[in-house]
């Protein structure tokens, strides 16, 4: 059943088929002539896998992030980074770098951040002194933060698919995030040496305080979802629910810079953003079942496990592979379909499945800034307005940055699991 | 006919559009609520959860049919763009192919579901889970209206990669 699945998924998939129907139509075929069941079975595991109250956080994360686009918090967060980091050399490369971590706080996802503080960063670098293309370069590298730092749409997708804590998984991305973000700088620093960055001139504590003021309600965002998920006051799905309910009041009564008229627009368009990938994992649920009961999963693992035992080689041949899948297909989709073939296997190496959760939305994520297909790369070059050929030129310089962060979270599990294990005893 | 076709499509997805609203604006909603009442108030509301699930099962399966009309699922289209021209137009007939079919297996075994488990019943809201796999005819045949539309009026899907992320 599994071969006739995966041959006409593929075939499918060739053909640019959909690939939540590709999926669909290959396991109704497989059901129908390779295997004992009724293809109901298919349908009824798509409401099944859909009607889960972890996935409802992923429109709630999306609403978030929707909503403060629209109330134009990005820019008061970036002016008050920039007031912050602005004053030395190369000040408004890392003033991105930095407001993408800010932003990662509340939005889940790497092209969201692209698109929604790309325009602004782009604009006020290219008018200071950057070229475009090291400008586009900056906020496509630094997009790749937003799902890594929690909340993140593709660790709640892992985590559900896995069966994983997503608290856990929340709190295992932090120091990843924040360690990309600083080889990141640290990269850019040592470009510095040769490009010679312009730089802000140095702001009163007037300007930083004011600043500070403007953003101080959008900087809170991050503090409540953060500090509410990981003391345990809520779940993931209640975070996503309350940051929700705070952006609403921020952008509708505080700053006031949306009005109702255009709610329903955000409402619909966070639905199908959801529904997108929420529609994949409905139809792979079936799929998943699949692996369970012909169990190929373990005998997948079983020829895996023959080529290497060593684990240390395993994380190597998945980092290749999921890179080279996620520069070509969609994350959250290479993401959906990997995860139940991927972790028995991972697990029976005795690799930490939090752990290599965040290994595999990593290098997810730096496909986004990866030519050919890298989402991230057609948002900034589209906002940027050069071509996405220059934009993939732009970017190679930032490979080894990613490279760097993805090697050391690979290999370094403790730095992964270090605040898991203390709010998880 | 072709036209006639096109407003129902058309229609059909405002409608889709218009009933989105209130089922996101529900079960966030009450989601806040729920989170205030059992901290605030120490009152937990039993059936929140089910009652969430619910709206969200009818959210994801609309919002899949407005996102056909849109024409922003996911796709690989790196193998389509090495065949030549005259052959990458037959693309329109595959993917609104394939959405067709796919929502006429919706429709046949989600309506089968759905008779199915009219005996059994949410254990906290007491109504019957019909309720929950109806979700899937329903999409079915709003997929189906725009798949037809799509294949009639040969709407071309090979959007650049933009317009597909909805920008």
């Amino acid at each position: 059943m599994i071969a006739v699945i995966l041959v006409a998924f593929f075939a499918l998939v060739a053909l640019s088929v959909p690939m939540a129907v590709a999926i669909g139509l290959a396991v109704v075929l497989g059901l129908t002539v390779a295997s004992p069941f009724p293809a109901t079975i298919m349908f009824q595991k798509a409401i099944a896998g859909t009607d889960n109250f972890v996935l409802v956080a992923i429109p709630l994360f999306v609403l978030t992030g929707n909503l403060m686009n629209a109330a134009g918090i990005t820019d008061r967060i970036f002016t008050f980074v920039r007031r912050c980091v602005g004053f030395v050399p190369g000040g408004l490369a890392y003033s991105n770098v930095s407001a993408s971590v800010v932003f990662a706080g509340m939005s889940g996802s790497a092209v969201a951040d692209a698109a929604a503080l790309g325009k602004m960063e782009i604009k006020a670098m290219s008018q200071n002194g950057y070229s475009t293309d090291f400008a586009a370069a900056v906020t496509a590298a630094s997009s790749v933060i937003g799902p890594i730092i929690p909340p993140s749409i593709p660790l709640i997708l892992y985590g559900v698919l896995a069966e994983e804590s997503i608290g856990k998984l929340f709190a295992a991305g932090f120091l990843p995030g924040l360690l990309y973000a600083f080889v990141l700088c640290v990269w850019i620093a040592v470009m510095d040496r040769w490009h010679h960055f312009p730089r802000d001139g140095r702001p009163s504590l007037v300007e930083i305080a004011r600043a500070f003021g403007r953003a101080f309600f959008a900087l809170l965002t991050p503090a409540i979802i953060l500090g509410g998920l990981l003391g345990g006051i809520f779940t993931p799905t209640e975070a996503g629910a309350v940051a929700a309910g705070y952006a609403f009041i921020l952008a509708f009564f505080i700053y006031r810079t949306v009005s109702f008229r255009e709610l329903p627009a955000i409402l619909v368009e966070t639905m199908v953003t959801t529904a997108i990938v929420l529609f994949i994992i409905a139809n792979v649920s079936s799929f998943s079942w699949a692996l369970v009961v012909t169990q190929s999963a373990r005998d997948l693992a079983g020829f895996i496990l023959s080529v290497s035992e060593n684990p240390l080689v395993f994380l190597m041949i998945m980092n290749l592979l999921l890179l080279l899948l996620g520069s070509f297909i969609e994350d959250g989709a290479v993401l959906i379909l990997m995860t139940p073939i991927l972790v028995p296997i991972a697990v029976s190496l005795g690799i930490d499945p939090v752990h290599f959760g965040v290994i595999m939305v990593l290098n997810l994520m730096i496909g986004v800034a990866l030519p050919p297909v890298g989402m991230s790369l057609f948002v900034t070059a589209h906002v940027s307005g050069i071509s996405i050929e220059r934009m993939f030129r732009a970017i190679l310089p930032f490979l080894p940055p990613m490279f760097v962060t993805l090697l050391i979270v690979t290999y370094w599990p403790g730095l992964v699991l270090y605040i898991p294990s203390l709010l998880f005893p | 006919m072709i036209g006639l076709v096109k407003r129902i499509s058309d229609f059909a997805n405002r409608a889709t559009e218009l009933a989105l609203v209130p089922i996101v604006l529900f079960f966030t909603g009450l989601l806040i609520v729920a989170v205030f009442s059992r901290y605030v108030f120490q009152l937990p509301i039993v059936t929140s959860i089910e009652m969430t699930r619910l709206a969200f099962v009818w959210a994801v399966f609309l919002g899949a049919a407005a996102g056909v009309k849109r024409g922003v699922h996911v796709r690989v289209v790196a193998f389509m763009m090495l065949l030549p021209e005259r052959l990458r137009g037959l693309t329109i007939f595959v993917v609104h192919g394939a959405f067709l079919v796919f929502a006429c297996l919706m429709i046949w075994h989600g309506a089968k579901l759905t008779i199915q488990m009219k005996a059994t019943s949410f254990p906290t809201l007491g109504i019957s889970q019909a309720w929950l796999y109806l979700a899937l005819p329903v999409a079915g045949v709003l997929i189906a209206i725009h798949a037809i539309s799509g294949l009639l009026s040969r709407t071309p899907v090979d959007l650049d990669p933009l317009e597909e992320i909805g920008r």
